[in-house]
């Protein structure tokens, strides 16, 4: 038997390693958020200013589109060989999996992420807005968030095999080491007026960069 | 540990892809299997055992005791 025997040669050749697509996936996913968020700023200053239509606005506005639609493009490229004819019966699941989640989560996320119900006049939606809302949206919010969440973790775990739970429990591990050592720290720090009194916000910043951790150690043990 | 997981692989003719179908678990796993990064579950040994028709043993060989 010789080596070339042994190498996986039957593999369909790839020119960028899945953890190098998976990456440039989210980080168009970045981009997208940002386009549309643009967008949505260009569209409130041009009915702010009466509706009338300035050049140098308008080009911005047909380069965010034509980054929206990049964008898209590029994911649909990126994701060929995720959506291939002869991908196994594990495959199609675990695509199919990821493919409802980030249909339900994303809009969800969007959503709450940006609700803001101050009733100031002319306040405008923007992303991870701190703006006060009324209890029935923020019961409803909360609800739905807890319901997604127990149902998507359910079905995420029945999905995958043995060796991304293996990743996503060292994931989590890391996450909660990271949380167990930026809480305190953060607390002894606001007590010594070194940083600002630990409020939500701080809190929120941390789950933030937890869920970071989380998915670069997820990433690395099953890509690497 | 080490294992002949690649060879047993290449004897047949399979791609990591066909295995990986073969298990019902990703070609990432299959990787990670041949090249050491990751010891499968009892489980997923056993589904090997039976798919190479050999015992886990001949497929699986702890370095401690080679």
């Amino acid at each position: 038997m010789t080596s070339s025997d042994l190498a996986p040669g039957r593999n369909p050749p790839r020119r960028l390693p899945g953890w190098a697509r998976l990456l440039l996936v989210l980080l168009l996913g970045l981009v997208t958020i940002l386009a549309m968020g643009a967008l949505a700023g260009f569209t409130t200053a041009m009915i702010e200013d009466g509706g009338a239509p300035r050049p140098r606005l308008l080009l911005v506005f047909v380069a965010m589109l034509l980054a929206l639609g990049g964008s898209g493009w590029l994911c649909w490229r990126l994701t060929a060989p995720w959506r291939g004819p002869d991908r196994s019966a594990f495959d199609r699941r675990y695509v199919r999996m990821w493919l409802v989640l980030v249909a339900l989560g994303l809009p969800i996320g969007l959503a709450v992420g940006i609700i803001d119900h101050s009733g100031s006049a002319g306040s405008v939606p923007t992303l991870f807005s701190n703006e006060p809302i009324a209890p029935g949206i923020a019961w409803v919010g909360a609800l739905t968030l807890l319901l997604l969440l127990a149902l998507s973790a359910v079905y995420y775990h029945r999905t995958i095999d043995d060796h991304e739970e293996r990743a996503y429990l060292w994931g989590s591990t890391g996450a909660f080491y990271f949380v167990a050592a930026a809480m305190p720290v953060a607390w002894l720090l606001a007590r010594a007026a070194i940083i600002a009194p630990v409020g939500i916000g701080i809190a929120m910043m941390i789950l933030l960069a937890a869920f970071c951790v989380q998915s670069i150690i997820w990433a690395w043990i099953k890509f690497r | 540990m080490n294992n002949r997981l690649r060879v047993l692989r290449a004897e047949r003719g399979w791609s990591q892809a066909d295995l990986a179908a073969h298990l019902d678990v990703s070609r990432q796993a299959v990787n990670a299997i041949e090249t050491g990064k990751y010891d499968p579950s009892l489980p997923l040994a056993f589904k090997l055992a039976r798919l190479f028709d050999q015992p886990i043993e001949q497929i699986f060989n702890d370095e401690a005791n080679s």
